[in-house]
């Protein structure tokens, strides 16, 4: 596979006019890759992808605007990269999509939770094989995978230009109840769950940074004519700002999961933004990124949406 | 007010409303000497489409027990389909504040139109008994809150 990118991405500089290459390589730790921005050829043979390529690809995309621009998505990160050309935030043509089929992503805290001093790690088919200092063990890829790979049913990009790697068999699918099992729970229970959360926020903000579609040149967090919000990490303001950010995110959030990922204090954004994607697909049948002509959901309207709460 | 009721505890409430149709209908409701209860404060909007969930949390930051949004009804929007816009985004809010523990009960939303003086005073007593049944607003209150120009 790594000799198939690195040629795929030679061709790309040398015959189109591409000007960067956004991809992955190899981090300094075993367990993770970390995103690589290539323009000479030379650098091509630094690129990689296996299940340790957990990052979306699509947010730097914004970076190179007006220039041409190749880039290594995963099916889940394709949708990403749809909703920024159906918000005019970039243009088709100044894109080139090289689609990976994807056999899922490594959930890397719990493969280290459960091994110490990992040195190595392979991937073979569906098995890991993983090298620690003092042993060599063999794992099944599904028992690592991320939570969010577990409900996926696209293991293929369905938009791309070019497009690597085996197809994947066939995946168990596992659906997350996470969403309607939260809704039992009353207004008590729910309210104390998320304050509890809530508190702990320390508005680093990473969320923010890492979403691809968190794009706007001045935040709602930022403004202070009008504040909308204490710049300090109080309970009630840390509510507000994740309520807001949700919110902003309705009908567009492609559940690529990095929020949650990279949050140093554990909150479960994705409970969030996996409820405004349920609201929006029963009530307005519509799901990000899956469409490149579609109309964002909350900008646009039908004259029978359901009214029944409205007295 | 009587002795029992000036003890007894007045809900806030805060209402978004658009100045072509609700505010027009609050204000027949006024000239028409209707009675309706004072616990309602009108925000007076262009449109229900111009309203920003940061409202509603602003206004639950600030003290308000419940928060009502009212607009013309569809088809009568003065700028056309600000009232669509509205419809779509409080679809979407009114579930998330209820996933965060909101109880439901404590944002309304309603079409009222310049007309229905009548409606709008007999929704102010139907709104003020139900949110008093649920007493005073707990969450989003924030302690020695300065944001803004309001000092608490």
């Amino acid at each position: 596979m790594s000799e198939i990118i690195k040629t795929k991405a030679q061709e790309l500089l040398q015959n189109q006019d591409i000007n960067l290459i956004i991809g992955y390589e190899k981090s300094f730790s075993p367990l993770s890759s970390t995103p690589v921005f290539i323009r000479k050829a030379k650098d091509c043979p630094r690129l990689t992808f296996d299940p340790t390529c957990v990052s979306n690809l699509a947010g730097y995309v914004l970076k190179n605007k007006g220039k041409k621009t190749a880039v290594f998505l995963k099916p889940c990160d394709v949708k990403a990269l749809v909703v920024l050309i159906q918000e005019k935030q970039l243009k088709q043509d100044d894109i080139h999509i090289i689609g990976l089929n994807c056999a899922g992503v490594i959930d890397e805290k719990k493969l280290a939770k459960q091994y110490k001093n990992i040195r190595e790690i392979d991937f073979k088919g569906d098995k890991i094989i993983l090298k620690t200092s003092d042993s060599e063990k063999e794992l099944k890829l599904e028992d690592f995978l991320a939570d969010k790979c577990k409900p996926c049913t696209e293991r293929s990009p369905k938009i791309y230009h070019t497009l690597l790697g085996e197809k994947p068999k066939e995946v168990k699918f596992q659906e997350l109840k996470e969403v309607e099992d939260f809704e039992k729970l009353n207004s008590k229970e729910k309210e104390a769950f998320w304050d509890k959360h809530f508190a702990r926020c320390m508005r680093c903000y990473a969320c923010i940074k890492v979403c691809p579609l968190c794009y706007c040149e001045r935040c709602f967090v930022e403004k202070n004519q009008p504040q909308w919000l204490d710049k300090t990490t109080d309970p009630t303001a840390n509510k507000i700002f994740h309520l807001t950010r949700a919110f902003h995110l309705a009908g567009r959030c492609i559940d690529c999961g990095e929020c949650e990922r990279i949050c140093p204090m554990n909150i479960p954004l994705m409970l969030l933004n996996r409820k405004m994607a349920k609201e929006v697909l029963q009530h307005f049948d519509y799901k990000a990124g899956e469409d490149l002509e579609g109309t964002p959901p909350l900008s646009t309207f039908k004259q029978d949406d359901k009214e029944d709460f409205i007295r | 007010m009587s002795d029992k009721e000036e003890k007894e505890w007045q809900p806030k409430i805060v209402g978004f409303v658009c100045n072509w149709c609700t505010y027009a209908g609050a204000d027949l409701a006024g000239t028409s000497r209707m009675k309706y209860p004072a616990n309602i404060r009108l925000i007076r909007l262009p449109c229900t489409g111009r309203i920003n969930p940061l409202f509603i949390l602003r206004a639950f930051q600030d003290g308000a027990d419940a928060v009502l949004v009212s607009g013309c009804h569809p088809g009568d929007c003065h700028y056309v389909s600000g009232n669509y816009h509205a419809r779509r985004k409080m679809t979407v809010f009114k579930e998330l504040l209820e996933f965060v523990g909101v109880e439901q009960g404590r944002l309304f939303m309603s079409w009222i139109s310049a007309a229905e003086g009548k409606k709008f005073a007999d929704f102010m007593d139907e709104i003020v008994v139900e949110v008093k049944k649920l007493g005073p607003m707990k969450s989003f209150k924030q302690e020695g809150k300065d944001v803004g120009n309001n000092k608490n």
